[in-house]
């Protein structure tokens, strides 16, 4: 460390070097020190090759200069400390300068006073760190063009953009006002986040921003105006994207708020202008992380349009609406991973006089995925103003349609065809007998019909509701019909529960319909709505769990052998919701007791076997629960005591084809399930599942059971290859793939199963391959790509054909490299760009993002061999940055 | 400041905040430069007659030491830009004890707590662009520990030398103004300059800057 200086000075000359020299040095930098002050930007590098000779030297000062800089935007960053009141800051070229307004990462903002017109500006100075970065200063002329062309009620109009002494700046119109950060922190000061309780009180002072006054954040008034504000920033960034120029960094602190309570949009200085992408797209993330979309954030430039501005405007208002910030991390990396993982907080939770609404404006701007949220800021909008006057919003509940989707993909169920016309007349019928319900419940006698038509009525839409709800459920085509169906059957039991939630003798009928309306929900994806319903009827239904079932009358002991029934399913099923979000713990316990309501019902005098085959089931969604717990042993033995029991009902009731069914899919999922952990066990279910399968698809050849049968041929062919019992599983393909092509020909409509062809195709080939038969292999792989090339080529928006197209050509490629042939190298190229695009559309997902990952190093390898080093050096960032990315 | 000076300030910083006075006098002490050059760039006409930028610059540390548990960072650049909020608070008491108070300004009035708030926030943003995947290589971090160095070095220069580079560099004027506020001819003023840019290049050498 230096001590602090004084008078112990050097001579001040320096005799060791050559004074001629020196003397063209200087001048050289003073020329350079010129252009730069004048703003000129100047590629260093390139005016240094000018000068070879001096170039060492000169390189030494421009490095001296810099640290130089550094230390006077310092400098300039403290105020000064100067006597002469008149002009306590310095005059700016024709501005002179009143006072500092604020300050952020991109510069200061001063008030000043434009000599030359005699008009108050704004003057944002943005002293560069480094001024000798001619991307930098090239980048800020762009930037400031950009802004300048915008001319709008709600983005702060740019009046110049200039440079003085090496000092960029632009004048902006004066707003008298606060940016909205501010406002916010008045908030929170006068609201503490943990207030219970707040009473109105006194905002700002007369003279601040014209936004709010006499109000608290629990306040609809406060909230429309948070809309309000909304509209206008959406407004003002429309015509901003309308240019094609992206804000990128929306913020409150970027919002100002005029004393009329208006919006106005500011700082689009680090907004870049599409057309130039080159000067800046570097990769390099810039901006607010706090405020900015999973794309920006994450750094994947190119992914980043204008909707990635909506997100951060949803951001800003949600922050505003509820004085909580969206994620609240200890660390950067927290907060990315939560940015990328976590769904926000309801702000209703936060606020609870936030409007529904509201709340769904602000879930759909937040979304991860940009293409769920509002496509244009003038949606957007839209849907505050349509909050604003009451109408109903586009918005819906945006988490819980992922969270259907995610779960979808998760569940396959097998794919059937339905009988439609049927379930529309049930539907009819039942919604019919509604209206004698309400005519009957007039007297007692009455009653007791209208209670007899209900549960035919219950039963119908129960049975084709969810009928449908299942068959429909794989079938694209079929989805508005399927929702339709559900929608119906959901508004039937509405109906009837708003007409029977006060007759106290119809209360048991109320919790089954609670039940039913669940099971419904849940079908079509809402799964908060089916959690709540079903807790409904769970705490209606549970005093009868203590019922005994030995009564004298026999339709006493139905009607509580009915209850108990509909209690313990109600338990089964909300169990599964509860897995499904991961809460397994919860789950465990529900199905437990499903299994101790069941095992009763099954030990009772009137044994039946619906009673049964629902303890069959809970039996095996336990094992299921167990097993993602990591409990395999338990595990296996539920799913043996749910076999057993579906073994033993079918033995009963040989003419049951739907029990029969039921065993086999229970076997299959058990093989399913055991494939990696217990392959021999695996192996057993699934001749198990086939043998149960094979007698329905021999009787009537339905579509539905011929699908299923393929699943379990599938299933069987892989745990084979497990085993490596190659020459079986080889085999076991072959009949999936003739399985699937009768299913093609009899169903032509219904994609899935070409895809599942196609799929077939790959999977033999790869089992071909690893058995050494080469040809075999090659041309069950080409089948593959053709088929998959048609479907992509039919269906461009479907990523899980591409990407499973791009696994295929992989494969394909692996075989022709391993055959030394050239058109390898295109075909790996080939998959890596099918492969690349699933990616770009799903970037969350884990299987897209390995599979392209693995194509990267088969590629990199196969161009090592070829001595392509160059591509195989690119390829190989491109995994590495890959792999970074998943970690 | 070389890498080891660093890392010792790093280490004096941690055993300041652990407690340790003695360890925050030396550490303080190693940016008396730093905060002298600051100061004596800010303060100007008839204020510089009367107020001397060492007092700035002992009150300052004065105010640091007391204000020190309030500190929440824990980097050097955290430490010097904290430093630097002091400093500006000292700068801004210096004109209202010199003009009174008349015109009162509302930045003045924030409070040290507000600083750090403030300071928190600009600094994990500092970070965030540290950490991004390309990080350029000179960034905004860098340049504040540079911003230490340079201090130390013109510190070391002779006290002509220095003027000139501050006057021309760091304040921004042009040689006429130079010459005039040093009350020289505008030839003697580049002659100056010329050899305080190489001295300055000489020392960048010697401490293995360049």
């Amino acid at each position: 460390m230096q001590k602090p200086f004084d008078s112990c000075c050097e001579p001040s000359a320096c005799g060791t070097s050559n004074t001629c020299e020196d003397s063209i040095v200087a001048q050289l930098i003073e020329e350079f020190l010129e252009k730069v002050e004048r703003g000129v930007p100047v590629d260093q590098e390139a005016w240094l090759a000018q000068y070879p000779e001096l170039s060492g030297v000169l390189r030494e000062h421009l490095r001296g200069l810099e640290m130089l800089r550094a230390f006077a935007t310092e400098a300039h960053e403290l105020p000064s400390a100067d006597a002469n009141v008149a002009q306590p800051y310095p005059v700016f070229g024709d501005y002179e300068i009143v006072r500092e307004i604020g300050r952020g990462g991109m510069g200061v903002v001063y008030e000043a006073k434009q000599n030359s017109l005699g008009r108050r500006v704004a003057l944002k100075v943005l002293p560069f760190a480094s001024m000798l970065d001619r991307k930098q200063v090239t980048r800020f002329s762009i930037e400031a063009q950009a802004a300048a062309q915008l001319h709008h009620p709600n983005i702060v109009p740019v009046f110049a953009v200039g440079c003085e002494r090496g000092i960029h700046y632009y004048s902006m119109q004066l707003i008298e006002g606060q940016p909205l950060d501010h406002v916010i922190d008045e908030l929170k000061a006068l609201d503490p986040p943990n207030a219970l309780q707040s009473r109105p009180k006194r905002l700002f002072g007369s003279t601040s921003s014209g936004f709010c006054t006499n109000q608290t954040v629990r306040n609809r008034e406060f909230l429309r105006g948070v809309a309000r504000l909304g509209v206008q920033a959406a407004e003002g960034l429309q015509h901003a994207h309308e240019f094609g120029i992206i804000h990128r960094d929306i913020k409150p602190s970027n919002l100002l708020i005029d004393r009329q309570g208006d919006l106005w949009i500011t700082d689009f200085g680090l907004a870049r202008c599409q057309k130039d992408l080159d000067v800046t797209l570097t990769g390099a993330v810039i901006g607010t992380v706090r405020y900015m979309s999973p794309e920006q954030a994450a750094g994947r430039g190119d992914h980043v349009d204008h909707r990635s501005d909506i997100y951060s405007l949803g951001v800003t208002l949600y922050e505003l609406a509820t004085l909580h910030r969206v994620f609240d991390a200890e660390s950067r990396e927290q907060y990315l991973r939560m940015l990328e993982h976590d769904d926000p907080m309801p702000p209703r939770r936060l606020n609870p006089a936030i409007p529904a609404d509201l709340e769904n404006v602000l879930l759909k701007a937040l979304s991860k995925y940009h293409s769920r949220r509002y496509q244009s800021a003038s949606e957007l909008a839209e849907d505050l103003r349509r909050f604003l006057s009451g109408r109903p919003t586009l918005a819906k509940r945006p988490t819980l349609a992922d969270r259907a989707s995610r779960w979808i993909g998760r569940h396959r169920v097998l794919v059937s065809v339905a009988t439609l016309v049927l379930a529309f007349v049930a539907i009819l019928s039942s919604v019919a007998s509604i209206l004698i319900a309400r005519q009957a419940a007039k007297t007692e006698l009455a009653l007791q019909q209208a209670q007899g038509s209900l549960y035919k009525a219950h039963s119908a839409v129960n049975h084709f509701g969810m009928l449908a709800a299942e068959r429909l459920a794989d079938i694209p085509q079929a989805e508005p019909i399927r929702r339709e169906l559900l929608l119906d059957a959901i508004r039937f039991y509405e109906e009837f529960i708003e007409e029977v939630g006060s007759q106290p003798k119809l209360q048991t009928d109320l919790a089954l319909a609670h039940g039913k309306r669940a099971e419904l929900l849940e079908q079509l994806g809402q799964f908060a709505n089916a959690i709540a319903d079903y807790e409904a009827a769970i705490r209606m239904l549970e005093p009868f769990a203590t019922h005994e079932l030995d009564h004298r009358s026999k339709l006493d002991r139905a009607s509580a052998r009915d209850h108990l029934l509909a209690l313990a399913r109600c338990k089964n099923n909300l169990a599964m919701l509860y897995a499904q979000e991961g809460n397994l713990a919860k789950a465990t316990h529900l199905l437990e007791n499903a299994l101790t309501l069941g095992q009763k019902l099954a030990d009772g005098r009137d044994r039946d076997v619906d009673a049964e085959c629902d303890l069959a089931r809970t039996y095996g969604n336990l094992g299921q629960i167990l097993w993602e717990s990591g409990d395999v042993a338990a595990a296996s033995s539920h799913l043996r005591l749910s076999a057993d029991l579906l073994n033993q009902l079918v033995t009963r009731f040989p003419d049951r084809q739907d029990l029969r069914r039921d065993l086999a899919l229970r076997c299959n999922n058990n093989c399913f399930l055991l494939i990696e952990s217990v392959p021999d066990e695996a192996a057993m279910w699934s001749a198990d599942a086939i043998s149960a399968l094979q007698p329905l698809v021999n009787s009537d050849g339905e579509a539905a059971c011929e699908a299923d049968l393929a699943v379990c041929w599938n299933n069987r062919a892989a745990v084979l290859r497990v085993k490596n019992r190659l020459v079986e599983s080889s085999e076991a393909y072959e009949k999936v793939v003739a399985a699937y092509q009768r299913l093609c020909r009899h169903w032509p409509g219904v994609v899935a199963f070409r895809a599942e062809l196609a799929a077939a195709h790959n999977n033999s080939g790869r089992v071909a391959h690893e058995s050494g038969r080469i040809g075999d292999a090659r041309r069950s792989i080409q089948t593959a790509c053709d088929q998959l090339r048609e479907l992509v080529a039919e269906y461009p928006d479907n990523l899980a054909y591409q990407n499973t197209l791009g696994g295929a050509l992989c494969n394909l490629a692996t075989i022709l490299d391993h055959r030394g042939q050239q058109n390898a190298l295109d075909l790996y190229r080939e998959a890596i760009a099918f492969q690349q695009r699933a990616l770009e559309k799903s970037p969350q997902s884990a299987s897209v993002r390995d599979m392209l990952s693995r194509s990267y190093g088969s590629l990199h390898r196969a161009l090592v061999a070829a001595n392509l080093n160059h591509e195989a050096d690119r390829v190989a960032r491109l995994q590495q940055i890959l792999l970074d990315q998943s970690r | 400041m070389t890498d080891n000076a660093r890392s010792s300030a790093h280490q004096l910083l941690l055993h300041a905040r652990a407690g340790q006075s003695a360890a925050l006098g030396t550490l303080l002490d190693s940016y008396r430069n730093y905060l002298y050059m600051l100061a004596s760039s800010r303060i100007r006409g008839r204020l510089a007659l009367r107020a001397s930028p060492s007092d700035v610059v002992q009150e300052t540390f004065a105010q640091a030491c007391e204000s020190f548990p309030q500190f929440r960072g824990t980097s050097e650049a955290e430490l010097l830009a904290w430093l630097r909020r002091v400093l500006a608070t000292r700068l801004a008491r210096l004109c209202e004890r010199n003009l009174g108070a008349g015109k009162r300004d509302i930045r003045r009035e924030v409070s040290l707590d507000d600083i750090c708030a403030s300071l928190d926030r600009s600094t994990a943003h500092l970070k965030s662009v540290l950490q991004a995947k390309n990080p350029s290589p000179s960034s905004h971090f860098d340049q504040r520990e540079q911003a230490v160095v340079i201090a130390d070095l013109l510190a070391s220069l002779p006290e002509d030398y220095r003027e000139v580079l501050m006057l021309r560099h760091v304040e921004g004027l042009p040689f006429p103004e130079v010459a005039e506020r040093l009350g020289r001819s505008h030839g003697a003023v580049r002659m100056l300059w010329m050899r305080a840019i190489e001295a300055l290049r000489q020392r960048m050498h010697a401490n293995g800057l360049v």
